[in-house]
């Protein structure tokens, strides 16, 4: 019996292919679906009510995060109701705190820092109350668009979830939904529509949005896979290279020198 | 033995093995995440994301429901990870939460409607370009397809993801003798199968 047993066993690893994060048995998905794939994860668990998450977290951790959010609106009414000036020179001076910054990505993704400052700064006057209030009503529909993007993507509403991207890269196109919304349209371009072209200038101008954000390795990535589309040998091989400068430690390494050498050796022919 | 918390009850949680022997120092990215650390977590979920929906590929038929199912498993491992004490790997950890959630899914489609099955893997455009060890896997798991659902699902989650017999019966709420069934059944047919395709490429090799 126990013979029977580890010939059965060896036979079954020999069915069966070991479980790795290499390719296969699950068809490919390139990186910037996966990085879709992720940020919408991200943005769905986000929108989870409080009492959903773990016991463990749900007294201690919502109350504070509770508070938090409610002190982060309290400090914006103030800035933008009374003097949109000072606070936010005070709040450049002293460098983003760690809460308002894991706020502003968990909370409030639309709302970027940077952009915030500059926005405030350069027009103090009353009108800037309104407009800012206008920006902030136009930050929340964005937010609210990249959800039903998203939701239209799960559901493989594919078309749909593309003109609701575009639609926010349109309304504001210097927000973070923007930026996320820019990436995520470059893929679907890419990959559904076969735009590399339009493609390549949404990840291009992700790029320029953000040249250090969180899916600048995705947006590399999309170029090269637009470029390649394109039949463009030598700027995909130029664009490798970059991607291989600028993200020396990403898991697809390995692969992207194995395709700047394909790359350079049909271009040598 | 410790259980994966996790936002619903049905169906019921996979035990999570206590690895202390080989545990490796903890990653950074996970206590940063743990911390609500968004790009952490992305970095993290992102190093998870291929393993799992090669999981759940093993664990489903059919290509379509692959990355909805990678997301719903996204969602509970972003909501689990506070519980996470780096006790055993991440990734085995992980994989847990992912059986859970595809096999969950499935049982979900089932009640839902009775869907068409897909008897083999779907065919890709760009196939011919892809290594021998993609098709391979692909030839293999379209052998699963062909096993019935609580036959396959024991066997992935015994022989790929390691739980024991136990384990496995306790998941599925049935006997160790009914896994134990499953298993040699599963085997066999596989077995077959694979003979069945060794015969048919020997004799069109021949002709």
């Amino acid at each position: 019996m126990s013979n029977r047993s580890s010939t059965e066993s060896l036979k079954m690893d020999q069915l069966l292919p070991p479980l790795d994060d290499r390719l296969g048995p699950a068809a490919p998905l390139s990186t910037a679906a996966q990085a879709a794939l992720i940020e919408q994860a991200l943005d769905r668990s986000a929108a989870i009510p409080m009492q959903r998450m773990r016991r463990g977290l749900a007294f201690g951790g919502a109350a504070a995060i509770t508070s938090a959010i409610i002190y982060a609106l309290f400090r914006r009414w103030l800035r933008t109701s009374s003097n949109p000036v000072s606070p936010t020179k005070k709040e450049a001076a002293a460098g983003p705190s760690p809460m308002s910054d894991t706020l502003a990505k968990t909370v409030d993704p639309g709302v970027d820092s940077h952009a915030a400052v500059d926005r405030e700064s350069v027009s103090p006057d009353t009108s800037s109350t309104r407009s800012t209030s206008a920006k902030r009503t136009s930050l929340r529909s964005t937010q609210d668009l990249l959800r039903m993007a998203s939701e239209r993507r799960r559901q493989k509403r594919f078309a749909e979830a593309l003109q609701i991207y575009l639609q926010i890269v349109q309304q504001d196109p210097s927000s973070e939904e923007s930026y996320v919304a820019k990436v995520a349209a470059g893929g679907l371009l890419l990959e559904k529509k076969k735009q590399p072209q339009s493609a390549l200038r949404m990840f291009r101008s992700a790029l320029r949005l953000r040249p250090q954000g969180t899916l600048t390795e995705e947006a590399r990535m999309g170029i090269c896979d637009a470029l390649a589309l394109l039949s463009d040998r030598t700027a995909e091989a130029q664009a490798i290279r970059e991607f291989l400068a600028h993200h020396s430690d990403s898991p697809a390494k390995g692969k992207m020198e194995a395709r700047l050498r394909q790359v350079t050796e049909r271009l040598a022919r | 033995m410790r259980l994966i918390a996790t936002p619903t009850s049905d169906p019921p949680l996979l035990p999570v093995p206590t690895v202390t022997s080989e545990s490796l120092p903890p990653d950074p990215r996970i206590l940063a995440a743990q911390q609500g650390d968004r790009k952490a977590l992305a970095s993290l979920l992102a190093e998870l994301l291929p393993r799992m929906r090669n999981l759940i590929r093993y664990l489903i038929r059919g290509d379509s429901d692959v990355d909805d199912i990678a997301q719903e498993a996204l969602i509970a491992i972003v909501r689990g990870l506070p519980s996470y004490r780096a006790e055993g790997k991440l990734t085995s950890w992980a994989d847990r939460i992912v059986a859970r959630t595809a096999i969950g899914w499935r049982r979900k489609e089932r009640r839902i409607k009775d869907r068409e099955r897909e008897s083999a893997a779907s065919p890709l455009t760009s196939a011919a370009e892809l290594p021998d060890e993609y098709t391979l896997r692909r030839q293999a798991v379209a052998r699963l397809d062909h096993l019935p659902d609580e036959q396959r699902q024991a066997l992935v989650l015994h022989h790929m993801i390691g739980l024991s017999i136990p384990e496995v019966a306790a998941h599925f709420a049935v006997s160790q003798e009914t896994i134990r069934s499953r298993l040699r059944l599963a085997q066999g047919k596989l077995q077959d199968l694979a003979r069945t395709q060794d015969d048919s490429a020997k004799t069109e090799n021949k002709s």
